[in-house]
């Protein structure tokens, strides 16, 4: 199920109808109806699928179990490997049996060699990375001694299975999520409120923004060849606009449809395109997912706490990964490296000019005179973009080499549909959510007056009917 | 609590109040003349014997001051699912069923694309001939299709702010001249510039058949049920083809791989007895001066076109 599809509201409305009218003391009962709520949204793409989720679940809540009863170090360590085994082996097989093979066919074929090696067409299913991940997290973390197992499997099922995150995050840590699983929930209507507030500008955001701009996106990629520097780069902006709108406006979606239930879930995004630099760029970006790489990958390879050279090849091993888990083609793990490349030179210019970042990335607030170091970092996001977005390498270096050599040329394609609309679009996102930019979203108005409140909320409605598209698309980062 | 919840209502209220507004300005004030030629054709005199239906093709191609007792009764978009509703509800009516001995038909190559088979806009509008169970139902989705024209009903401009942008610059729906529904203000007004010959035609074609299922299977099967609600009463039909520019039908035929010849929708009106007028389709395809746009005749080329028709209608 989309969350925007006409079953969406229907759905939201009778499983809030039904979870608050089962009654706030009655954790065990509401978990339960959660998990048959979630595994209903989730089955209504393709119920087929139900069984990973649920063997992703077991194995994870068994090991957990496991951890309990042994205390000894090969146990523990043979418990973690089964976790790692059985969800990473589950996301391999799905996500990149046929990349590898297909990749490794092509290498072999470069060398002269021939080999035919067969392929599944396996059905990608939605959400297995996000979930995998998710689950995964609770087994290392009891490893690491940060959290204790639960005993109390209708907890851990609703918190893997919750509907509003299960298909595009926010990956969420057990540590922070299941003891909201555990405790009792009460309505609290200003958090409802204003999480239907934060679903409202999450949906501006995908159906008026994101998906006004994808057909023009899909024009210019699509007839790369054949255009001009200047629709290319005007092209990739609006690229990068659409996939922060319909990623952030899912996040904005989850996270709100979460606070009707009770339940705060982590923020995902916090105005990426306002840092100053690549690093702040990866605390505002997918917030989530670069913490668990942080956590899960970085860390454990030794993180900063090591030679630089070393250091700067654990930035790039975390972020080639981090690029691959976008998804089975080399064109992500090109964009995941160019951040990495970023990352190092970053690093290095500060150990050569001593340059220190004042205050945590997140809680300061961007200020005009930040504007050129915001340039500076949307441009370098800008340029990986290209490669985020194109099928292969050599579109993406078709497309860059274009840009770079021509950029104000239209070129003899068909140019850019409707990019004058689009760019209207973007403008007025970018220049609400700066406004807002102190904000957790962009609706977060106890500032103002109650009919200043109240006219903003209502023109958002009307600009969402009136703008929005309508035809039901995915969200991009269900392919992931 | 009551304070928020006295709040809540307050702002339901209003919102309330500013979407009724909305739609009620939307249907009353901006789509008013689309619908006109419908609400003129219920309310004129029944002594229409031609009835002229289809979508934009036909409602521009067809010039009713041609053709004495027609009347063009076609909307933007239509589909054929659409066009069997308005033609059975047309045709129950006693006198305007009695008056119509002939009924002129699309039979482009565009009506048969599957992009038509899940268009349904406005549907506040077509609310009153199409039976959206039916719909749902051959789509497989009958109960969405009745939520469908329930919200569209509520929310009618949802979606549509570029026919919002054009009233709004006073290109959308002024005061205009119908004769018979036929729109009189096109004499010979073309967008047709060299820079959209080169381009649209693309575009154009892109916009029917790219992914597209030709001939879809939904188009074909109330296509048929035209020809065979004819066939039950009494009415003659004439299959038409109407005229687009050599680039367009290039364009359809080159890079979407479209079957200039249709020839299952040709095998199905056959069935009937009918045989699609293949003439003249073709005849204005190096002249820009007759279209409008890549794929639309202007109203000179509506009137060439017509008066080609008469003698096929008995009207020599």
């Amino acid at each position: 199920m989309l969350f925007n599809s006409l079953e969406f509201p229907i759905f939201l409305l009778m499983v809030f109808a039904g979870y608050w009218g089962i009654g706030p003391g009655r954790v065990r009962v509401q978990n339960s109806f959660l998990i048959l709520a979630s595994y209903f949204f989730y089955g209504w793409w393709d119920w087929r699928f139900l069984g990973l989720i649920i063997l992703s679940s077991a194995v994870d809540f068994w090991v957990g179990l496991g951890f309990r009863a042994n205390s000894g170090r090969r146990a523990r360590k043979a418990l973690l490997f089964t976790s790692l085994t059985v969800n990473l082996g589950v996301l391999g097989f799905f996500k990149y049996f046929d990349f590898f093979a297909g990749s490794f066919e092509a290498a072999l074929a470069s060398l002269g060699l021939h080999a035919d090696l067969f392929t599944l067409n396996v059905v990608l299913p939605v959400g297995i990375s996000f979930y995998t991940f998710q689950t995964l997290s609770y087994s290392i973390d009891i490893y690491r001694g940060k959290i204790r197992p639960i005993d109390d499997p209708v907890a851990f099922f609703a918190f893997v299975s919750f509907f509003p995150q299960l298909v595009a995050g926010p990956i969420e840590r057990a540590q922070r999520l299941l003891p909201q699983f555990q405790r009792p929930r009460a309505l609290d209507p200003a958090q409802a409120s204003d999480g239907l507030k934060q679903i409202l500008w999450g949906f501006v955001k995908k159906v008026v923004v994101a998906d006004n701009l994808a057909p023009s996106v899909e024009a210019v990629f699509s007839g790369s060849g054949s255009a001009g520097g200047a629709v290319l780069l005007v092209g990739t902006f609006l690229f990068s606009i659409q996939i922060y709108c319909d990623f952030s406006g899912y996040s904005d979606i989850a996270i709100g449809t979460g606070r009707l239930f009770g339940f705060s879930l982590s923020r995902n995004f916090a105005f990426p395109y306002f840092a100053r630099d690549i690093g702040e760029f990866w605390h505002r970006w997918h917030i989530s997912l670069s913490t668990w790489f942080r956590d899960y990958v970085f860390i454990p390879l030794g993180g900063s706490r090591c030679s630089q050279p070393r250091r700067a090849l654990n930035v790039m091993v975390t972020f080639v990964l981090s690029g691959l888990w976008h998804g089975a083609n080399w064109t992500f793990v090109a964009w995941g490296f160019l951040h990495g490349l970023y990352y190092v030179v970053q690093m290095v210019y500060r150990r050569f000019t001593g340059w220190v970042r004042e205050g945590p990335e997140t809680e300061r607030v961007p200020r005009l005179r930040d504007l050129p170091w915001m340039a500076v970092t949307f441009g370098a996001t800008l340029l990986a973009w290209v490669f985020f977005r194109s099928e292969s390498l050599s579109q993406a270096f078709g497309i860059l080499a274009t840009i770079f050599s021509d950029p104000l040329s239209k070129g003899a394609g068909v140019g850019c549909p409707d990019c004058r609309f689009g760019l209207v679009l973007s403008a007025c996102v970018l220049a609400i959510e700066w406004l807002q930019r102190d904000k957790q979203h962009a609706l977060d108005l106890r500032s103002f007056s109650t009919a200043l409140r109240w006219a903003c909320y209502a023109a958002a409605v009307l600009v969402f009917l009136t703008f929005g598209r309508f035809e039901s698309s995915e969200f991009i980062y269900f392919q992931f | 609590m009551r304070p928020f919840i006295l709040r809540v209502f307050g702002f339901g209220a209003l919102l309330t109040v500013l979407l009724v507004g909305a739609q009620l300005f939307y249907t009353t004030i901006v789509r008013a003349g689309v619908h006109r030629t419908d609400r003129e054709f219920w309310e004129a005199s029944d002594d229409v014997s031609i009835l002229v239906i289809g979508d934009s093709h036909a409602r521009n191609g067809f010039d009713t001051r041609e053709i004495g007792g027609s009347y063009n009764l076609t909307t933007s978009g239509e589909n054929f699912v659409q066009t069997y509703f308005k033609l059975k509800a047309v045709l129950a009516d006693s006198a305007r069923g009695r008056s119509i001995h002939t009924v002129v038909v699309p039979f482009d190559l565009h009506s048969f694309s599957s992009y038509k088979s899940h268009r349904f806009p406005e549907m506040y509008f077509w609310d009153r001939y199409v039976d959206w169970g039916e719909v749902g139902r051959a789509l497989g989705d009958p109960w969405g299709f009745r939520i469908r024209s329930l919200v569209e009903r509520a929310f009618p401009y949802a979606g549509n702010w570029r026919i919002l942008r054009s009233w709004a610059l006073g290109s959308g729906i002024p005061e205009q001249e119908f004769e018979a529904g036929f729109l009189v203000e096109r004499e010979s007004l073309t967008r047709l510039t060299p820079s959209e010959r080169a381009h649209g035609p693309f575009e154009r074609a892109g916009h029917h058949f790219a992914g597209q299922r030709h001939p879809d299977p939904m188009m074909l099967e109330y296509f048929r049920k035209i020809l065979e609600l004819c066939e039950v009463t009494g009415k003659e039909v004439l299959l038409v083809r109407y005229p687009v520019t050599d680039e367009c039908l290039a364009a359809a035929v080159d890079s979407f791989g479209v079957d200039p010849a249709l020839p299952g929708p040709e095998a199905l009106a056959a069935r009937y007895g009918h045989f699609p007028l293949q003439e003249y389709w073709r005849a204005f395809g190096d002249r820009p001066e007759l279209f409008f746009d890549p794929d639309h005749l202007n109203q000179a080329g509506a009137r060439e076109f017509t008066r080609m028709l008469r003698r096929h209608l008995g009207r020599n």
